[in-house]
């Protein structure tokens, strides 16, 4: 691996680490790689960058910056130097810029969930301390307990008890509903004994509301009257 | 007081749930208080023979761990509402139940109910101990196979070694055309071997799939295996029920095979 | 079973004697071979003194409500054979 660019992260974005020893032009070559490897993994977040191991007049920076938005959809909100009172000021801007950006409101601070990636089989049961997202299925017999809300990127045909502490406003959401039974803090909806054949396939979302649970499709409406 | 009965096999698949459940609510169907137990822990299946799985909150391990009152856990019947069950859970495993535990437990049930059927899983192991732990007699449900009649046969001596009171056998699943053609034991072939009380013959009986299918036994309706479950309830009532004659379609074979089924 | 010379022993038949044989030496805790190789000296021993059915001969194990397990054997005694003897 060449090691004349190396990428690192930081809390508030990424720092470009550069080798002195080498020239400026392997230097460009090897920032063009290292971001073109990584623009998938970056994404199109908006972030900081940061320039260590070599001074750069801001013409080259501005090289620099070109190259990494041209190999990758990196979104460069500024750049930083080794000025401490700069970085403070910095930090504080952009902690006020995520608080604006929609994706914000989704993951508010103090947003705790886990990840499970697999299928739930019977006999399975997975309890999670905060909110769960859930790749995979939920076959009968297996259960997902949470505190707060469920959400199943797969089918749900198992149980799902959310907000197992009590909490009412945790939701259980699923890309294909056909649960045997959901609980919701302290209510309880089973499976109808004869159901309905052939219902067509949809995301839907079970919540609670006036002590009953309700089970509909996923639109805008529902989700924008719950919270996380 | 009630009655424990344990529904046993040794080997898996000979149809112990299904004949659990068939048994339990035929004797509600009698007007009889009944209590199913599911003892089968981490492999339950009574729940969704008996179309009940969706109904569950409590299982026979919150009981007996005190998570909640026996009278939480139980849960009643959708067609009779006489016949309760206790399902077993699915996320732990067999040592999560002492047979102390399963007996006091039973004690508990016996004043309440008229009778209480054990789903005992296969195996001689603990979940076989718990299963017999509290019960008075055993039902052995076995098929007219070697590999099955060999497992009940074990059962029966283990049955024997714990002292159990009443021990009455099952053949289930007799294939009559086969029998006929003496490719298969008959029933009087598998009582001569295991020397012990027939009290029922189910024959081989394909609406028996789909009243599991459906979660809704088929004892006393009109089907063969229907009226061979209804049978064996009115014997374990105490009423003397003659054998039903399962080739009774068949005036010449009838004559000739009748006695022996 | 095998009343009829030219008829083919019936799998029902063949699976009940199998099951006979193997459930006693499940108790017995030996081999079917053992268990005939023993049916076969007692049958000597007790020929010495009397005349035994050797066609009738049942041996079989037995459940005891005590959990252990008993050996059942009957002998048929040949009679005519006894009184044919005390001439």
């Amino acid at each position: 691996m060449d090691q004349s660019v190396v990428i690192k992260g930081f809390n508030k974005g990424i720092i470009v680490v550069l080798d002195p020893t080498k020239d400026y032009g392997t230097l460009k070559e090897q920032l063009a790689v290292k971001f073109r490897e990584s623009a998938k993994f970056l994404g199109n977040a908006s972030m900081a960058l940061k320039f260590e191991g070599m001074k750069l007049d801001d013409e080259q920076q501005r090289e620099m910056i070109d190259i990494i938005t041209t190999e990758s959809k990196v979104n460069v909100a500024c750049i930083l130097g080794d000025d401490p009172e700069k970085e403070a000021g910095f930090t504080a801007a952009f902690a006020e810029m995520s608080a604006q950006t929609p994706q914000a409101n989704l993951v508010p601070s103090g947003f705790n969930g886990t990840f499970y990636k697999g299928n739930l089989r019977s006999g399975m049961e997975e309890i999670f301390e905060g909110n769960a997202l859930i790749i995979g299925d939920i076959n009968p017999g297996a259960s997902v307990t949470a505190k707060g809300s469920i959400i199943v990127l797969g089918s749900l045909k198992g149980t799902a008890f959310a907000g197992s502490e009590g909490n009412e406003n945790a939701f259980v959401l699923a890309l294909d509903m056909a649960p045997v039974q959901i609980r919701i803090a302290e209510t309880i909806a089973r499976s109808p004994d004869h159901p309905a054949k052939s219902e067509l396939k949809e995301p839907q979302i079970a919540f609670l509301e006036d002590g009953a649970i309700y089970i509909e499709p996923v639109t805008k409406k529902v989700l924008s009257e719950r919270t996380i | 007081m009630g009655e424990v009965i344990v529904v046993t096999s040794g080997k898996g698949g000979v149809g112990k749930t299904t004949t659990t459940a068939n048994v339990g609510t035929g004797l509600a169907k009698l007007d009889k208080k009944v209590v199913l137990i599911d003892t089968d822990i981490g492999l339950r299946n009574l729940d969704v023979v008996m179309g009940l799985e969706n109904r569950i909150v409590y299982n026979l391990v919150d009981v007996v761990e005190g998570n909640c009152k026996i009278k939480q856990a139980l849960i009643k019947d959708k067609r009779y509402n006489t016949l309760y069950l206790l399902p077993s859970a699915q996320t732990r495993d067999k040592s999560a139940v002492t047979p102390e535990q399963m007996q006091s437990l039973c004690e508990a049930l016996r004043g309440e109910f008229d009778y209480i059927i054990i789903d005992c899983p296969a195996g001689i192991e603990q979940g076989f101990k718990n299963a017999i732990a509290g019960a008075d007699r055993a039902l052995v449900v076995t098929t007219p196979e070697v590999s099955a009649v060999r497992d009940a046969d074990r059962i029966i001596g283990l049955l024997e070694a714990n002292e159990m009171k009443k021990i009455d056998l099952i053949v289930n699943r007799l294939r009559v055309d086969l029998v006929k053609r003496g490719e298969m034991m008959s029933s009087a072939d598998v009582e001569e071997i295991l020397a012990v009380n027939l009290i029922g013959i189910v024959p081989d009986d394909e609406n028996i799939v789909v009243s599991t299918n459906q979660g809704e036994p088929l004892v006393g309706t009109d089907t063969k295996a229907g009226t061979a479950y209804m049978n064996i309830c009115n014997r374990i009532i105490g009423e003397d029920v003659p054998f039903m004659d399962l080739t009774a379609k068949k005036g010449f074979f009838s004559r000739l095979f009748g006695k022996k089924n | 079973m095998g009343w009829f010379g030219f008829k083919k022993k019936s799998s029902g038949d063949v699976a009940k004697n199998r099951l006979k044989l193997v459930l006693s030496s499940d108790k017995a805790g030996c081999s079917p071979e053992t268990m005939e190789q023993m049916k076969n000296e007692i049958i000597q021993v007790i020929s010495k003194y009397i005349d035994v059915d050797t066609e009738g001969l049942e041996f079989r194990f037995r459940n005891e409500a005590d959990g252990s397990n008993s050996l059942l054997a009957n002998i048929p005694i040949k009679q005519q054979a006894k009184t044919r003897r005390s001439y």
